[in-house]
């Protein structure tokens, strides 16, 4: 009970400091002092931007191949003005759009659209997507800290992060690339058009890595070294072992990535013969190295969404996390076996020694992943559970990344990966857990955070009405897309045969309402920074330490350097049962500037 | 117990299998791997509905209300947490088992299965029989062409496989069965076809380009003796030179990208082009009417693809040096020939070969392919 004013206390005196936000002097001195802070709150903002920018690129793309996938490509008899009957090709929406010339320029336009979707959506969004953002601007107030432990190298890595998508934009202006994200070769060192193209992309990918090591190092050693007094490792939010977890996967497999890239621009440019086997190069080779990288870094992808949704459910639910230790050993044990699992990528390549290994070492994976799930759903029982748009996202996120989780399992066992492998199945798998899960926890983790970061509340009606949209929308997408793969639909395929043509017109539909629900909730994000409310310190009665500072935050987060009084969901012991929820002492509805004193 | 409640559902699941598959698998394996698929579908959907249940419930019941205080819960249990850590674990266990049993099963063929020798290429599918002979049938699949291999009913047929280009994967999906097919080494797998008459889609896995999502094939089931028939025919090269020249072409996967109706494709289409003007992308021209012009201008862009390249395509294709003979060049000449409305066409390659006389009209008689017949 006595640690709870401590919200009250940082909002007593000190009103002229103003938020990390105050612009300091005229317009473009704020922007200079933006483009040059090494405050993590405006870096973390600055990520915000450039990661949705992004993601409005990538989800372009997305729209664009749902929208050519309503119509297989058709030759059609047709009669000419002049009489004459001529074959026509049909359907080629996009071909049309950029005025290609026959079916394969068509295809070639499909195949480039696809790859900008999966590439930026990949390395541009989803990976850097929440650490970057929520991470830098979370995980220093949850430890008490005034910033990262280094906040210049926290400035470089944006830069890296913007110069390395500025390459691969460079590569969609020159004209994209036709590799598919995965780059595999020899098609991608030898057979893809456009040769700058290719480089540049690559290029982008390996810059961008660096950008994931900067941060994921930065990150180890703020929670090693910068927890506030009190607050040994067991008292850590559940989002800062995510996130720690999630940078050591980073540190440690980005590296690889950043060679093999190399090595396929070596190929690429050199013809030094490493993929290639016309240049005495083995292409498997490449795909060990690739996903000895990407298989970790779906973890790296995933690992930070699980960390909101344990922050989600725990505040709006007024509960510790069921089994607080073991979700934490959870997050490490998936990091540690993330390595060895890379091999179920490639079971239609390999032989039946490695298969058999790769895939019996992936089903352990899953035991630390369901554990999570059962504990997060534990934690509902008995809780004070608000039904508002965080909740609603985790709920949403409980949902999908279960199905993830779960279509996961015909994936691993090996009989049934060899119809399923490189079909639409395991394209809707991996966007139930991608999306489903890291996208969907990121936008409910930016709205359960969205007034701690711009002071600002939103229209929760808005709100919910956006992630229903996402939530239905998503559903119809990707569902769909089981049934699809099952049935013999291969993966980036621009075209099709007339039997799978109802399903991919019912995902089509599905990806608009998905679209409108984005549209939904970026209007209530402008409508919240232009004409919202302004927010109290705590909103939603959490306990950890961001909820002790002022929304937004002051420049160095904390009036004085806090002091852990309690665990961050020590609800039973700080919140008296016999309180009325309604009187919650926390939940003010007056802005701290107004609350009196 | 669970998991033979499981298996029995998984067994007798009608409408929810045919959701998910257009009907049964074509083969006694491909069976087992629809009900490993559908054992681990009941036992996903019984977690899944468990799991959303209770957080549906529980979060309507314990939902935040003016007036009704929080209760307080056990946060951890570890019993309960070591229960639902080993028990899923044994089921995850047996998931394993039953798929690596399932597939050593595919992937280890009789040692009577028929071989086919499968070539993937930018973008087109090629099987050579045991007798040498490749299928010069072809079927409308989407939008384009694509070849047919005829398959007996009851044989196993074992799919020995090797890439001239890129990485590709062949996939069966009737028969729930893939593998990827590299460059640099052989992969195999084999199906047994159950019955005459069944047509089975054959699908391109794994990207490999512009055309990628045009590169099939169709597998036709057929009795035994049709079978014998039909890869006896095919084994025996023969006929006029054009007649060849068209299965030269299937062979190296020409008509992926050449279009024999004139349609545009990835490369010009060979109607009606021999003997007109080609308009070539450094400005210059293949002139019209001139038959020693337009049969080196086939010649080399065979071996050299890229040295005239037809204005307004791609440089996209490989070079068929030390691929195709100087036989297999003038069939393939004498095909596109056969294909053109130009005076120099039809109607003089049928002149010259009419004057020829009846019989033996090919340039020599010892084809590359093999002119042995059938060896069953």
């Amino acid at each position: 009970m006595s640690t709870i004013p401590a919200a009250h206390d940082t909002a007593h005196g000190h009103h002229d400091e103003g938020s990390y936000l105050t612009p300091r002097g005229p317009f473009l001195s704020t922007v200079v002092a933006w483009a040059t802070t090494i405050d993590h709150k405006k870096i973390g903002v600055m990520y915000l931007v450039a990661v949705l920018t992004m993601f409005f690129l990538g989800g372009v793309a997305a729209m664009a191949v749902r929208a050519e996938l309503w119509t297989p490509n058709r030759y059609v008899e047709q009669v000419q003005p002049d009489g004459t009957t001529q074959s026509v090709l049909q359907g080629d929406l996009l071909g049309k759009l950029f005025k290609a010339d026959g079916l394969g320029a068509a295809n070639n336009i499909y195949n480039r659209v696809f790859t900008l979707h999966g590439a930026i959506m990949v390395f541009m969004v989803i990976v850097p997507g929440v650490p970057a953002s929520l991470g830098n601007f979370f995980l220093p107030i949850m430890l008490g800290a005034k910033d990262v432990a280094f906040p210049r190298l926290n400035l470089l890595s944006w830069y890296i992060y913007v110069t390395g998508s500025i390459f691969a934009v460079l590569s969609i202006i020159l004209g994209g690339v036709d590799t598919g994200w995965t780059f595999y070769t020899p098609y991608s060192s030898t057979h893809a058009a456009g040769h700058w193209n290719v480089v540049f992309m690559i290029l982008g990918a390996f810059i961008l890595g660096f950008s994931s090591i900067l941060t994921g190092l930065n990150f180890i050693v703020t929670t090693h070294k910068l927890r506030c007094p009190g607050m040994g490792w067991f008292d850590m939010p559940l989002f800062i072992w995510a996130i720690y977890s999630t940078s050591i996967i980073a540190v440690l497999a980005t590296p690889v990535i950043g060679i093999t890239l190399l090595l396929l621009i070596f190929e690429r440019l050199f013809h030094v013969g490493i993929f290639d086997p016309a240049m005495g190069g083995d292409p498997v080779l490449f795909q060990h190295f690739f996903w000895f990288y990407s298989h970790p870094v779906v973890y790296v992808m995933i690992l930070p969404g699980m960390g909101i949704i344990s922050e989600l459910i725990a505040v709006h639910c007024r509960k510790p996390i069921f089994g607080y230790r073991a979700v934490a050993f959870a997050s490490l044990g998936i990091a540690a076996v993330s390595f060895i699992v890379w091999g179920h990528h490639m079971f239609a390549s390999m032989g039946e020694l490695a298969s058999a290994v790769f895939s019996f070492l992936t089903f352990l994976v899953a035991i630390p992943t369901a554990v999570k799930v059962f504990n997060w759903i534990a934690t509902l029982y008995k809780g004070s559970i608000a039904i508002n748009t965080p909740m609603l996202y985790a709920m949403s996120f409980l949902f999908l990344f279960s199905i993830g989780g779960l279509t996961g399992l015909p994936l691993g066992a090996l009989a049934t990966d060899l119809h399923l492998h490189d079909s639409y199945f395991v394209v809707a798998h991996f966007h139930y857990v991608m999306m489903g899960g890291t996208i969907i926890a990121f936008v409910g983790g930016l709205h359960h955070w969205w007034p701690k970061m711009f002071g600002r509340m939103y229209n929760e009606k808005w709100a919910m009405l956006g992630c229903a949209l996402v939530f239905i929308g998503f559903n119809v997408t990707f569902f769909t897309q089981f049934f699809l793969g099952t049935q013999g639909m291969p993966r980036r395929y621009a075209s099709y045969v007339d039997e799978f043509q109802f399903l991919h017109q019912v995902s089509t539909v599905g990806s608009w309402f998905l679209l409108l629900g984005f549209l939904v909730h970026l209007g209530t994000f402008i409508h919240s920074l232009v004409a919202g409310p302004k927010a109290p310190p705590n909103p939603w009665g959490g306990l950890t330490l961001e909820w002790e500072t002022e929304s937004p935050p002051i420049e160095h987060n904390f009036h004085h350097e806090p002091i852990l009084k309690h665990g961050p969901y020590d609800y039973d012991t700080t919140v008296p049962p016999h309180y009325d929820p309604a009187d919650y002492p926390l939940d003010t509805t007056t802005p701290p500037h107004d609350s009196g004193h | 117990m669970t998991a033979s409640l499981l298996t029995t559902l998984a067994q007798d699941s009608g409408p929810v299998h045919g959701l998910f598959f257009r009907g049964d698998s074509a083969w006694d394996k491909g069976v087992a791997t629809d009900g490993l698929f559908m054992w681990v579908f009941w036992f996903s959907t019984f977690w899944f509905v468990l799991l959303m249940g209770l957080m549906v419930w529980w979060v309507y019941k314990y939902r935040r209300r003016p007036g009704v205080p929080a209760k307080r819960s056990a946060s951890h249990n570890a019993p309960l947490e070591i229960v639902w850590t080993v028990v899923p674990s044994l089921f995850l266990g047996y998931i394993f088992f039953r798929g690596f049993h399932s597939y050593i099963d595919k992937l280890v063929a009789p040692a009577d299965s028929i071989e086919l020798v499968v070539k993937a290429m930018k973008w087109n599918w090629t099987a050579t029989y045991p007798n040498g002979g490749v299928s010069p049938d072809v079927m409308r699949l989407g939008a384009s062409d694509v070849p047919v291999f005829v398959m007996p009913a009851g044989r196993a047929v074992r799919f020995k496989m090797y890439s001239d280009d890129v990485i590709h994967s062949f996939w069966i999906p009737d028969f729930r069965m893939k593998f990827d097919v590299f460059p640099n080494r052989y992969t195999s797998f084999w199906i047994q076809p159950m019955q005459a008459g069944e047509t089975h889609w054959v699908f391109c896995a794994e990207y490999c380009g512009d055309q990628h999502s045009e590169m099939a094939a169709v597998i036709q089931v057929v009795t035994e003796a049709e079978y014998i028939e039909w890869v006896t025919r095919i084994g025996q090269v023969g006929g006029t030179p054009q007649e060849r020249g068209l299965v030269v072409a299937r062979k190296n996967g020409c008509l992926t990208c050449h279009s024999l109706d004139g349609t545009r494709n990835v490369g010009p289409t060979w109607r009606n082009a021999y003997g007109n003007p080609v308009p070539l992308a450094d400005g210059s021209t293949i002139p019209g009417d001139d038959r020693t012009a337009w049969d080196n201008y086939i010649r080399e862009s065979i071996l050299d693809p890229g040295a005239k390249l037809h204005a307004g395509f791609p440089n996209q294709m490989n070079s068929f040096q030390g691929q195709v003979s100087e036989d297999e060049i003038l069939w393939i000449t004498a095909y596109i020939r056969s294909l053109s409305d130009h005076p120099l066409g039809l109607a003089a390659l049928e002149a010259e070969q009419a004057a020829a006389g009846e019989g033996e009209n090919g340039e020599n008689g010892e084809g590359e392919n093999g002119s042995n017949g059938g060896e069953n």
